[in-house]
């Protein structure tokens, strides 16, 4: 692999992701690992693994199935960090930023500082991406099965949401121009991921950030483990259940994505088949896609690392047919979605819980001033030792 | 042909449970104007006084509710008290469980010396399999075999198996009742698993009723669950004990929940029903049935119906080892998360705001911060 130079001291490493590159794993290790990172001189922006809120408040998309609605001052005061970091280099990832449009990403920049970002962004085999992607969207309430989701996406002409949600962020050229408006050419970067080689990002960034070789070690367990097929598949009949019966948005995400798809990731299922690679079907069109995206690398006038040619799919691999139709599922998955559904209830029992109690300090607070006046005077008048207060 | 019961009289039914009372309670509460009319009360004014039962036969809570409370009794034996219409019935399918004093107080109530007993038998391997999965939405995580197991041991002495098996005495149950009723006012009907019309159409002879008065509505009231579906509820029993849910979770998450949203599935759906014994149990079972014949047979109580149609030996064909239910369709999953959501939903706390309780946690300080802000916002001052 080339090894990148790393970038001047004062720059920002600013990291788009897209989802299911790998992002959730490097974010980790480099969350878990801040102070480390500081003792070389990186600041790791934001508080958590990735600033997720800051990310949907600049991005002006709203947030996550049933989430409050992401606040501005998350994303300003995430700026505000970035500036003010005093070490010779930051980092910000989130992998939502490969989603914004030309508004956003201009904001986006803005914020990072124009003259000092240095854009990001990881191309992965699309044989890979999409099973992967298709699970994700399972698990925000997609109902489509994989084969369905694939005739749709690959249909040509699609402009659909969902299709753009996938295509968007892996469209090389259309990244790199976007983001070619606020950030110089010289100043992006495309790693192309292995998928044999799995320090092959955190390399890249270690020599992007100057850090020690070996200083990013993505965790041993899963990051963001992906669930079985029949796990996934019975999900996907939950997310029916929940569009037939009306859920609202609050509901999926507490029963849902806190409850039953937290619990499912916690299964080893390690003897139930997984979703992987391409139906014949939709092998050839897939191949071409591979092949535009490999050419578009090449030609888009931006720093590649890695071997382009890693993303071929014709004459690399063969079709992979998805595993039997899921018409069960075993009594302990059964079992764990109840116990997952169970937590989920109790969550969203508990938010109710505090969303009356806010109402009602709220309704005290409406409170007209009379009525404020009154009450003080009672109080007084209680504690002046006058007995019952007049009303 | 069937006497009437004498006017005067009340009918007590005392099932037992897994007889098709549930069918026939039903049927009298939504008859009741036309019972009426044909001077017949039925006592109480829901399909059945479940609770009223329990203070009577002396029993503390089941899952999750709180313990029966004795005023619900005494409302019945008021009403019993102040009929006047000539034929009373009360039906109560947990009255078979009752031991002499619960038979005391019942008979105090319904009047021992007007009172008629109704018992309705049924083919024992038609019983056990809807005990069992009775017992599984009562959070019962044994299998139907080891369940089995349990209620026909000659010598079981357990919950379950007392619960189960006693009330099928039928001979001890009768002789029971009998140290205070005589032989002419006890009934037994033999129930036919090939005509649902025999039970209302005994009910109907001994309330002296037109044919076809009484017609068990039809609907998902009695919907047995199928295998799959019971395995499913066993499952969750599992959970829940693996998990300590609390009685009053299990009661709302499943027996209000998973349970009701199983019972308004389609009548067909999920698959084989269990619907008698396997092999291994057979003859252990045809041996109770036979000493059941002869116990109505030598009762001198009045009988309704063949008890040769009791007998299992030679005339049942076991269940097939059927292999274990391991896996669930979706649809029955997606039917159990639905009842998890829906029984969530009744554990949601409906307190009603109360928003002087709130005021009255306020500081003075904070009252008069408020009222500044309140001022400031009027005068168009901004604070910050």
């Amino acid at each position: 692999m080339t090894t990148p130079e790393p970038l001047p001291e004062g720059s920002v490493l600013l990291h788009i992701g897209p989802q299911k590159t790998g992002s959730t794993a490097i974010q980790m290790a480099m969350h878990l690992n801040r102070e480390e990172l500081a003792r070389h001189g990186v600041h790791y922006a934001g508080s958590k693994h990735a600033p997720r809120e800051a990310g949907w408040a600049v991005l002006g998309k709203g947030s996550a199935v049933g989430r409050p609605a992401a606040r501005t001052r998350a994303w300003e005061q995430l700026v505000a960090e970035i500036r003010d970091a005093s070490l010779p280099r930051v980092c910000v990832s989130n992998e939502d930023f490969a989603l914004a449009d030309d508004a956003a990403a201009g904001r986006i920049v803005e914020g990072t500082g124009p003259e000092r970002t240095h854009l990001v962004f990881v191309a992965r085999r699309i044989d890979k991406l999409l099973p992967s992607h298709w699970q994700e969207r399972v698990k925000a309430r997609l109902t489509l099965s994989y084969e369905d989701f694939l005739d749709q996406a690959l249909r040509p002409g699609a402009s659909d949401w969902e299709t753009g949600l996938l295509w968007g962020p892996q469209d090389v050229t259309a990244t790199v121009e976007r983001w070619g408006r606020y950030v110089d050419r010289d100043r992006i970067s495309v790693i192309v991921a292995d998928e044999d080689d799995r320090t092959v990002l955190p390399r890249a960034f270690e020599a992007l950030l100057a850090l020690p070789t070996g200083t990013l070690v993505p965790p041993r367990m899963k990051s963001n483990s992906s669930l079985s097929y029949p796990a996934t598949e019975a999900l996907r009949r939950v997310n029916r259940l929940g569009y037939d019966e009306g859920w609202t948005p609050t509901e999926y995400w507490r029963l849902v994505q806190a409850g039953i798809v937290q619990k499912l990731k916690e299964r080893p299922d390690e003897d139930q088949p997984r979703l992987r690679g391409i139906p014949a079907r939709f092998f050839d069109q897939v191949a071409d896609r591979a092949e535009q995206q490999i050419d578009a690398l090449r030609t888009a006038g931006v720093t590649v690392i890695g071997d382009p040619d890693r993303l071929r799919i014709r004459g690399q691999l063969e079709p992979v047919e998805p595993p039997p139709a899921v018409e069960t599922v075993p009594l302990d998955l059964l079992a764990d979605i109840v116990s997952g559904t169970r937590t989920g209830a109790a969550k969203l029992r508990a938010a109710e819980e505090r969303r009356a109690d806010r109402a009602a300090r709220q309704a005290v607070r409406s409170q007209s001033g009379r009525e404020l006046v009154g009450q003080l005077g009672r109080r007084l008048g209680r504690r002046a030792g006058l007995g019952k207060g007049r009303g | 042909m069937t006497h009437p019961v004498p006017e005067g009289s009340l009918l007590l039914h005392i099932g037992p449970q897994k007889t098709g009372s549930t069918a026939i309670q039903h049927a009298l509460h939504h008859a009741r104007e036309a019972l009426a009319a044909h001077g017949v009360q039925y006592v109480g004014s829901r399909p059945v006084e479940k609770e009223a039962g329990w203070v009577a036969l002396g029993f503390g809570a089941s899952i999750g509710r709180r313990p029966p409370r004795p005023e619900t009794w005494q409302r019945v034996v008021d009403e019993i008290a102040g009929a006047t219409a000539p034929r009373l019935v009360l039906s109560n399918e947990d009255f078979g469980r009752a031991d002499d004093d619960a038979i005391g107080r019942i008979l105090a109530a319904c009047g021992a010396g007007r009172t008629h007993l109704v018992y309705v038998a049924r083919r024992l391997d038609k019983v056990l399999p809807s005990h069992w999965q009775q017992q599984i939405k009562a959070r019962l995580t044994a299998s139907y075999d080891d369940f089995l197991r349990e209620v026909l041991a000659p010598d079981a002495h357990t919950w379950t198996s007392t619960l189960v098996m006693d009330p099928q005495d039928v001979g001890a149950v009768l002789a029971r009742w009998g140290k205070v009723l005589p032989p002419e006012r006890l009934t037994v009907i033999v129930a036919d698993e090939d005509d649902r019309a025999a039970l209302p159409h005994a009910f109907e002879s001994l309330l002296a009723l037109p044919a076809g008065l009484i017609e068990p509505p039809p609907g998902p009231a009695n919907r047995s669950m199928a295998l799959a579906e019971t395995e499913a509820v066993r499952r969750v029993n599992a959970v829940s004990r693996a998990e300590g849910w609390t009685p009053g979770e299990y009661r709302n998450l499943v027996q209000l929940g998973v349970v009701k949203a199983l019972k308004e599935r389609p009548a067909e759906a999920g698959g084989a029903r269990l619907g008698g014994v396997p092999e291994w149990a057979l003859p252990r079972v045809a041996d109770l049935a036979d000493a059941q014949v002869d116990a109505i047979i030598s009762s001198g109580a009045t009988v309704i119906g063949d008890p040769e149609r009791l007998r299992v030996r030679g005339r049942v064909e076991p269940v097939p080892a059927r292999e274990p239910v391991t896996a669930v369709d979706l649809d029955l999953l997606a039917d159990v998360v639905s009842g998890l959501r829906s029984g969530s939903a009744r554990m949601q706390p409906t307190r009603p705001v109360d928003v002087g309780a709130l005021r009255d946690e306020l500081g003075g300080r904070q009252l008069l911060q408020l009222l500044a802000r309140r001022t400031a916002g009027r005068l168009g001052v901004r604070r910050r």
